[in-house]
């Protein structure tokens, strides 16, 4: 019985180990809008481990707090990170060509933040984005 | 005698004077903060508590300009379904039995200081921000509509369809309850109005007034103190941010 639980650990562990081997995020583009602005908010490396901790402690800060910076706001990133494709509409959330969607379609993880917030740019954010620049 | 009266005359100019200064400019720059909101990165003060004052008296029959333009500020669909569509604001009207009289009634989440919602709330999404405003946390809202049950206005509602194209200062989806808000994403951003109240006095009735019952220079306070006013079932003693004239 001993044996079959050692098993299992060492499965569980070796399977957290390498299950983030498998995704390697070079085949997706990043597809930032360059009108909006040239780079992310913190380096790629940061963003692809801590994107999520960024946002969560923004949603508490806004909800709770009323602190509204744009920083790590999710619209900051959908208006940056989601552009229209060449005839004009954005894409889907539940297609791989959405930026949050391409990668977390690769890797199994359910993304629930489009369930309620906006999956596109608003047109007056964008306008106004671009106005103060 | 003499020399001690000079002596207590002088510290007495020092301490009016330092009194006087004091008195003469913190005001002011107490007010400059108010007038100007505060910055995105600051968090609600609780120095500030928002509040309503509706005049039935200036509500009309026909008009519905405050409800569309909340519908419209939060992007609240009608999906035909009366009994159970999403409504932040509704308006009421009731008529007397003896006189016939009728008056109207803008209902919406009341923003009480001891909301019976917060209470019954098991997760802590019902919650009440620093500056008096009642809302969900919809991250951590379950469901359960406890919160509808408890609230004596029946001012929340449960979202039970699968929405779409929702827009980005309002965050909505199925499977959370939800409420008046006093359009927080207006506040935060230092416009300090709400959609309702800005349709009411674009369409002349000026029935809502929108302002921080904590500030006595505000008009709501000015009209607060000058003019009779109530809260709905004051008898909870809920202490309700928003209040009526002419009910």
């Amino acid at each position: 019985m001993y044996k079959k639980l050692s098993l299992k650990i060492l499965l569980t562990f070796f399977l957290i180990l390498f299950s983030g081997a498998s995704i390697t995020h070079e085949n997706i583009p990043h597809n930032i809008d360059r009108s909006v602005a040239d780079k992310c908010v913190e380096p790629t490396d940061i963003m692809r481990s801590q994107h999520h901790i960024f946002i969560k402690q923004q949603s508490h800060d806004t909800v709770v707090k009323g602190i509204r910076t744009q920083k790590y706001s999710l619209n900051n990133c959908i208006n940056c990170h989601i552009k229209p494709s060449a005839n004009g509409t954005y894409p889907s959330v539940k297609s791989e060509e959405h930026f949050c969607s391409g990668c977390h379609i690769a890797a199994a993880a359910q993304v629930e933040c489009f369930d309620c917030h906006a999956s596109k740019p608003f047109k007056k954010v964008v306008e106004k984005v671009k106005d103060s620049e | 005698m003499k020399k001690y009266e000079i002596k207590l005359d002088r510290r007495d100019f020092l301490k009016s004077s330092t009194m006087l200064g004091v008195s003469t400019i913190a005001p002011g720059v107490f007010f400059q903060q108010l007038a100007h909101g505060r910055d995105l990165d600051e968090p609600a003060s609780s120095k500030i508590r928002w509040g309503m004052l509706i005049n039935t008296n200036q509500c009309t029959d026909e008009c519905d300009a405050c409800v569309t333009a909340c519908n419209e500020e939060h992007g609240i669909e009608d999906f035909g379904r009366p009994t159970t569509d999403t409504q932040w604001i509704r308006k009421l009207t009731l008529t007397s039995e003896t006189t016939e009289e009728s008056i109207n009634v803008p209902m919406m989440c009341q923003h009480c200081e001891n909301p019976p919602c917060v209470d019954v709330c098991p997760t802590g999404a019902s919650f009440i921000r620093a500056d008096g405003i009642v809302l969900v946390n919809k991250h951590t809202c379950i469901g359960c509509r406890y919160c509808m049950m408890s609230c004596p206005y029946k001012a929340r509602s449960f979202v039970h369809e699968n929405l779409e194209n929702q827009l980005p200062h309002a965050p909505r989806g199925k499977g959370c309850v939800e409420s008046c808000n006093l359009c927080v994403h207006k506040i935060d951003n230092g416009e300090n109005n709400t959609a309702c109240a800005e349709a009411c006095q674009k369409d002349g009735h000026q029935a809502i007034l929108f302002g921080d019952l904590n500030d006595v220079e505000s008009d709501i306070s000015k009209q607060l103190k000058k003019y009779e006013s109530k809260e709905v079932r004051s008898d909870l003693g809920l202490n309700t941010a928003v209040r009526y004239r002419g009910i």
